[in-house]
């Protein structure tokens, strides 16, 4: 992985894309676990979000494990790295409630939908995964805010 | 506008979304403006991520005025000027890509009604500016965030604000 693009830490511009696209993604899943009748139309779009999500999250570790090479012993820097480097257990679940979701939109379009309990017990954990992806990646963006911000507008 | 978000500065908050959400707006408004078929199917979306992308562009001014005269009350480092200049002008070509949009959508609402098959110069025309606003968009966002990154993290900044903030997250 590269450090830096045209002297700029890539770290930093890489996490807008994990900040953006997790809860985005998680959006997705979430809508299309309450809403079957969407599934058809919009899985594959929120497959990709979670797919680039994903992939962003994992690119978003390496290039943070580089960049915090460069400053030496920081408490705060320390912290956010070990809830980044946890992030992709995150972000994979999100990945796979995506694909669950496109499949159940799959069994129905073909007339052979799954049971209503079953359906019902998997839309569930889709959201409980797209949530629990949310909370790390806020947890994870304002650990590594607060280890560059804090102290600028107030004593944070 | 709040001040903070949990004792952190809005400004760095709020900018990520212009940045994901402006290109991908863009994108979805050259895939719908070159594909009629696509348009049908993603118009809606792509109206809502535009529309998204305005107001988060938006919030991401504000936020950025309120961060300038927080850290610079007195006197605006040279690079923070450039990144407010190039920021304060990114809103008007979100809201150029806004409107093309918009345009473009009820443009084709309009001739799906009427069965008379009318020219297909006007949307061909409105098509063709709307992705070019659509790219011009993109760079702007870019040419944005690019001055802020470099405001903050280029250790070489005028001020050397950037070596400050970091060395004092070091000490904590």
């Amino acid at each position: 992985m590269p450090e830096t693009v045209g002297g700029i830490p890539l770290h930093p511009l890489v996490v807008h894309g994990a900040v953006v696209l997790v809860p985005l993604a998680a959006l997705g899943v979430i809508v299309l676990a309450l809403v079957p009748r969407w599934r058809s139309q919009y899985s594959v779009l929120v497959f990709l979000l979670a797919l680039v999500a994903t992939a962003n999250v994992q690119i978003a570790a390496m290039t943070g494990e580089t960049f915090k090479d460069s400053f030496g012993e920081a408490p705060k820097i320390e912290r956010h790295a070990d809830l980044g480097d946890v992030m992709v257990w995150f972000a994979l679940p999100l990945l796979l409630a995506s694909i669950v979701l496109w499949w159940l939109g799959r069994r129905a379009r073909n007339e052979r939908p799954v049971s209503s309990g079953l359906g019902i017990l998997l839309s569930v954990l889709c959201i409980v995964a797209a949530s629990a992806a949310v909370v790390q990646v806020i947890r994870v963006g304002h650990s590594g805010a607060d280890a560059v911000w804090s102290g600028t507008v107030s004593d944070g | 506008m709040p001040q903070d978000v949990l004792g952190l500065p809005v400004h760095p908050l709020s900018v990520h979304a212009p940045l994901v959400l402006v290109p991908l707006a863009a994108i979805l408004t050259i895939i719908v403006a070159a594909s009629p078929d696509r348009r049908a199917k993603w118009g809606w979306l792509t109206a809502i991520v535009a529309t998204a992308a305005l107001a988060s562009t938006y919030v991401a001014r504000l936020s950025g005025r309120d961060l300038e005269e927080a850290l610079f009350p007195d006197t605006v480092p040279p690079l923070v000027a450039d990144h407010k200049e190039l920021g304060s002008n990114a809103i008007w070509f979100v809201l150029a890509l806004w409107l093309a949009v918009c345009a473009l959508l009820l443009l084709d609402l309009d001739r799906r009604r009427r069965t008379d098959i009318s020219s297909p110069i006007l949307p061909t025309v409105l098509a063709v500016v709307t992705i070019m606003v659509a790219m011009a968009a993109i760079a702007q966002i870019l040419w944005t965030g690019w001055s802020g990154a470099k405001s903050h993290w280029q250790p070489a900044a005028d001020t050397g604000q950037s070596e400050v903030i970091l060395s004092e997250a070091r000490s904590r």
